[in-house]
Parts: structure tokens; sequence; C-alpha cells
């Protein structure tokens, strides 16, 4: 009796749960469309407040739900305000939120 | 679905409630405005440099499940952000208001120039407009920054959102921050207040607005977080070692068999490589478990 398809099975199935997993989340252990696992925040570095990092999650996440916005650069945009002292709240609220809640994610 | 003379009576109504939802959002100012009955506001032109910016009502499609209050709203919000410039009030929205119930009675259409006169009639430097459409489910929203003076469109930011209203706010929002940022970079201002003023003024200067955010904004910000729970990094932890695991020994394995023939187990004699096989196959055992038991952390942590 040939043992061979089941044992390639078995030692295959780590990969393809790993493949399945990479598949269905968004890269940083989150399902797609999901709340962004470990999101960033704004860094205070050299007295300059930098939310580079969370301005491209909270864009991405955007992007993910199906919010395609033109004609202007949406991290770019967000680093502007955030950068200038605007509340990073709304923004973290979008990147911790699945995307049929992120419509509560406030004015 | 509503004709054009629907839709320009709804807006008519709507720019008292865009007034009302001035006035509340931006309580300093309302004290600046004139008593209703008193003079235009031509007067206080000269005493405020600040570039003054017309908010017009969005224009929306009744098919776009987002009420028009509520577009209204996001705007405005993200408008009265920035001090550097001045929202028009109240007086001149009312008058915008007379005026745009003229258009309506005439006839007149609300074009490019429509929008103009009604920036002009409110003496305002700046207006803003939105719109909102429906192309077959999708939600299509442009806002456009034109200036009064030059009949130039300054900014405009166009985007589409899929039909739901859970997705047409959160695109709202991007797009009047997208609007709120190319005022903050033209006009050089901070989100906290007016810049000084360019004119030479008799009055104290400003405070300086270097600072990019207050204290009470540091003190507000979120902290830095953890990322996952506690059960996803060890459901994690046993499945990247499991893995691990799994694969070198099955790497070693592969090696002994093929270099080493004289090895390879039979029935009689296992030899040292049933041990890796063994070995192998509990791996991938645990493997799949901390897969699994990783799958469902993750789906509990999302929930």
């Amino acid at each position: 009796m040939t043992l061979k398809g089941p044992r390639l099975l078995a030692r295959l199935a780590p990969l393809l749960v790993l493949c399945a997993l990479a598949a269905c989340t968004d890269g940083d252990g989150s399902l797609d469309g999901g709340p962004d696992a470990g999101a960033p925040d704004c860094v205070r570095a050299g007295g300059q407040l930098d939310c580079s990092e969370m301005c491209s999650s909270y864009c991405a996440k955007l992007v993910r739900c199906g919010v395609q916005s033109g004609g202007s650069s949406c991290t770019e945009d967000c680093r502007t305000l955030t950068e200038a002292g605007a509340s990073t709240e709304s923004y973290q609220c979008v990147i911790d939120k699945t995307c049929s809640e992120i419509s509560n994610c406030g004015i | 679905m509503r004709d054009r003379q629907d839709l320009l009576r709804d807006l008519q109504l709507r720019h008292l409630t865009l007034a009302a939802l001035l006035l509340a959002s931006l309580p300093a100012r309302a004290q600046e405005t004139p008593p209703a009955g008193a003079a235009p506001s031509s007067t206080e032109t000269p005493a405020d440099p600040r570039p003054r910016v017309l908010v017009l009502p969005y224009r929306v499609d009744p098919r776009v499940p987002v009420e028009p209050a509520t577009a209204d709203a996001i705007l405005v919000a993200r408008m009265s952000k920035v001090g550097s410039f001045k929202i028009i009030s109240e007086q001149e929205l009312a008058r915008v208001a007379g005026y745009h119930a003229q258009q309506m009675q005439l006839g007149v259409s609300e074009d490019v120039e429509g929008l103009l006169q009604l920036g002009r009639m409110a003496q305002a430097d700046r207006l803003v407009s939105g719109t909102l459409g429906d192309v077959g489910g999708t939600t299509a929203a442009t806002l456009v920054f034109i200036n009064v003076h030059t009949a130039e469109v300054e900014k405009r930011v166009s985007g589409t959102a899929k039909g739901e209203r859970d997705l047409i706010l959160p695109l709202l929002n991007q797009q009047a921050d997208a609007m709120l940022a190319h005022m903050i970079r033209t006009y050089g201002a901070t989100a906290e207040g007016p810049k000084p003023a360019p004119q030479a003024s008799a009055a104290p200067a400003p405070a300086p607005t270097a600072a990019p955010v207050s204290d009470e904004k540091k003190a507000t910000a979120p902290k830095a977080r953890v990322g996952v729970s506690p059960f996803v990094a060890l459901a994690s932890s046993a499945f990247t070692g499991g893995l691990g695991f799994a694969l070198s020994t099955f790497i070693a394995g592969a090696l002994i068999y093929w270099f080493a023939p004289g090895l390879r187990p039979t029935v009689e004699q296992p030899g040292p490589l049933a041990v890796f096989g063994i070995a192998g196959g509990v791996a991938t055992l645990a493997v799949l478990i901390s897969g699994v038991a990783l799958l469902a952390a993750l789906i509990i942590d999302n929930a």
C-alpha cells in the first residue's frame, strides 16, 4: 500500500494553510475589510508629528473597502491635516472598524 | 426622479438648514454676525482680511442613499476646522437663498456662471460646491473649489463608492479632507486658527502659527497600541514554530533520503530516517491544529 499521497498532502498542508491565510488577510494578520491589527499611530520625531504610516493605513483601508477617490492624494491630504493639528481620531476609527462600520467614524 | 426645478427648490430650503449648521458649528463667528436687518456684511470685509468662502449645499441625486443635510454637515464641519478663511455667515446665505429663489422664478440654470453669481452676491472670494450622483448603483461625488474673482476652478476632487451609505459617508469625509488640505496648503494656515494677515495692520500681531499641534491635541492623541490579542499571538507563535519545524524535518529527511540511500528505511530496518518521518508527521499535525487555532483567534479578534 502506498502512502505517498497522504504523506505529500500532510506535508503540503502547512503551506496550504499559510497560503490561505495570506490570501484572505490584509497582510497584517487581519481579515480583509476588517479592522487592521496593530494600526499605526502618529509618531513624534524631532518635534514634528509624523502621520505617514497612519495615513497610509487609513487610505489603504478606504481603497480595500471600495472607496475610490481621484484628483487628490489621500495620504498627502491626510498628512497635511493631521500634521497641522487636526484630530487623528476619525482616521484611527476607520482603521479600527470593518468596512460596514466606517460610516460611523465621525465628521 | 425629480426634475431640475425640484432639485433647485430643495437647494433653496437647504440653504437655511446649512445656515443653521454653520451657526451651530461656529459659535464664535455667530457673534461677528450683525443682527437681523442690519446693513449688508460688506462693511465687515475690510475689518476681516481673511478670504471669504461660501459653502454651497450639496446637489444630491435622490437615488443616492445619503440625506443632503448629512452631506452638508460633513462639509461644513470640515470647513469650520480652519480659521484662516471666513465661512460665509447666515445673512449672506439668506441673501443667496433669496437670490436663488429669484433665479428659480426666472428659470435661470445652475451652471458655473450661476454659482459665480451666487458667490459674488455673497461677496465671497471662493466657493465650494459639491454634487452627489448615481451611476448604476455607484455613487459619484465631486467637490469643486472655485475662485469667484477669476472663475478658475482651483481644486476639483472626485471619487466613487459603492452605493451603500456605509461607504458614501467615508468618501464624503475624504473629499472634504482633500478640500480642507488644499485650503491649508494654499493659505498656509494651521487647523487651529488664522495665520497672521499679510496686510499691514495696526493691531498686535496674532500668535505665531508655527506649532503644528496644540497641547490639548497632544494630550488627546491616541497612544500606540498592542497589535494583536495574546491568544492570536500564542496561536501565531505555535503555527510559525510548528511550520518551521515541519519544514526543517521535511528538508532534512529529503536530503538524507536522496543523498544517503543506505539509510533509507525498510520494514525490517526502519533506521534513523524513520525518526524524521515521525517528527515531521507530528510537526505537520501541530501545524494543522495551530493553524486552525490561529484562524479561530483571528476571527474572534476581528469580531
